[in-house]
């Protein structure tokens, strides 16, 4: 019988329901901050849970499965970003979907929610990804260099890079004293 | 600790990265120096502007939309993929289940078909169980399809009774693919579920139908299931390996 090759898997499909299911919605937490909408998350996760299922001999060697599923859908996420980088989507300040998925109803909570998702979508994918799962979903730096498939100094490189950018574009300015001394523009000058 | 090095260190001061020597360094400087208090106000105005980002989870029903469409399209785009791996070129002999010979085209044309196929089975020994596995339901069968030179481009086509599935494609009662065979023996391994409650002493038929270059013949596989009792495991069931010679 050896050498046999067989293309069906003997593994039940609940099985790898079981599997799969207690992690989908972090991973959709993540697509969504890596995407900024609903349904290129859904997508994006779908796109995932297809690559999986298809690599089911693979899914149930793993524990614990999830930095795989991160990796992938890291993966996937920088793929679909290549493939797009050229259109250039800007999330809609009157986004429905925005307003639905708010847990407050304060017009201000919402409008700052969509003020960050928009200025999420002008960084790279990789600094994209450091602060979703770094500053958003609250990993460690060994977790996000691990998913990440990066050195630790260079997540710490993106984290810096991603987060002066978007204090930049939130308008949480500098304050005068460090832009007189130059530091924000990397020139520091001893006191 | 200067301003300079404060800000460099301000990020490892919120991340928790800075020594224990550091933080205190830090602090004590934060303490006298508005300046540096200023960014330290900065980043903590980030951090909470960038928390915002919350996102509603997906519900039960969602969660297993997404799977059941997954796992559908998988077994979909398997059928399609197993054109490039379904066949291994090899001879075993006692784990072969079924044994066909097929010719090509041109012998197809020049001969009727109904004249030179000849069927027949042969059951082997019980020292085959080793190969021949069946648990809890799930049951192997290897199929040997045996031609007598490269077929390029040929179409299978696998019709299955209503109780009886593929493991993996329960959906799909008829199983087509594009493949290519080999000179020699080329096996398949069907991982098949029997629904409960159904006779497994008596001989099931799976037709399997093989197309090359416009002309097609369709074999019936006799599939016999004996029960077996399994001290150790209770009711097993084994697939006598069987060979179905077709020669023309």
């Amino acid at each position: 019988m050896n050498g046999i090759v067989s293309i069906f898997s003997r593994t039940r499909g609940d099985k790898l329901e079981s599997i799969l299911s207690p992690h989908i919605n972090d991973l959709y937490s993540q697509a969504y901050c890596y995407l900024g909408d609903k349904h290129s998350a859904e997508d994006l996760v779908q796109d995932l849970l297809l690559y999986v299922c298809k690599r089911k001999e693979t899914l149930l060697t793993l524990d614990p499965v999830k930095p795989w599923l991160m990796q992938c859908l890291y993966h996937r996420f920088v793929d679909s970003h290549r493939k797009r980088k050229r259109q250039v989507k800007e999330v809609p300040l009157d986004n429905e979907d925005l307003y639905m998925e708010s847990t407050e109803t304060s017009l201000e909570h919402q409008y700052m929610r969509e003020k960050v998702i928009q200025d999420m979508a002008k960084l790279t994918p990789e600094q994209r990804a450091v602060i979703t799962l770094f500053d958003i979903e609250g990993y460690s730096l060994e977790q996000v260099a691990q998913t990440l498939q990066m050195a630790k100094g260079t997540v710490k490189s993106h984290l810096h890079r991603g987060r002066k950018r978007l204090k930049s574009l939130f308008n949480l300015q500098p304050n005068r004293e460090n832009e007189r001394l130059g530091i924000y523009k990397g020139k520091y000058t001893r006191e | 600790m200067n301003c300079e090095i404060v800000t460099e260190k301000l990020e490892d001061y919120f991340d928790r990265f800075a020594s224990e020597d550091e933080l205190e360094a830090i602090e004590t400087h934060l303490n006298t120096c508005g300046s540096c208090a200023q960014n330290v106000e900065e980043h903590r105005n980030y951090l909470s502007m960038i928390q915002r980002f919350d996102v509603e989870p997906l519900t039960s029903g969602e969660i297993a939309r997404f799977l059941r469409k997954a796992k559908s399209t998988a077994s979909e785009q398997s059928v399609i993929r197993a054109q490039h791996m379904f066949f291994t070129k090899g001879f075993v002999a006692a784990s072969v289940l079924v044994f066909a010979v097929f010719l090509g085209n041109q012998l197809i044309q020049q001969t009727p078909v109904n004249d030179t196929v000849t069927i027949t089975q042969q059951t082997l020994d019980d020292n085959t169980e080793t190969t021949s596995k069946v648990l809890q339901g799930l049951h192997e069968v290897n199929v040997v399809i045996y031609v007598p030179r490269n077929m390029m481009g040929v179409e299978l086509v696998l019709e299955l009774p209503d109780y009886i599935a593929i493991d993996g494609l329960e959906e799909l009662q008829n199983i087509s693919w594009t493949t290519d065979l080999l000179q020699g023996a080329n096996q398949l391994l069907l991982p098949i579920f029997i629904q409960p409650g159904v006779d497994l002493n008596r001989t099931h038929t799976i037709a399997a139908t093989i197309g090359y270059k416009n002309e097609s013949r369709t074999f019936q596989l006799q599939v016999d299931l004996n029960t077996i009792q399994d001290s150790k495991q209770g009711a097993n069931l084994f697939l006598h390996n069987q060979f179905i010679n077709t020669s023309i």
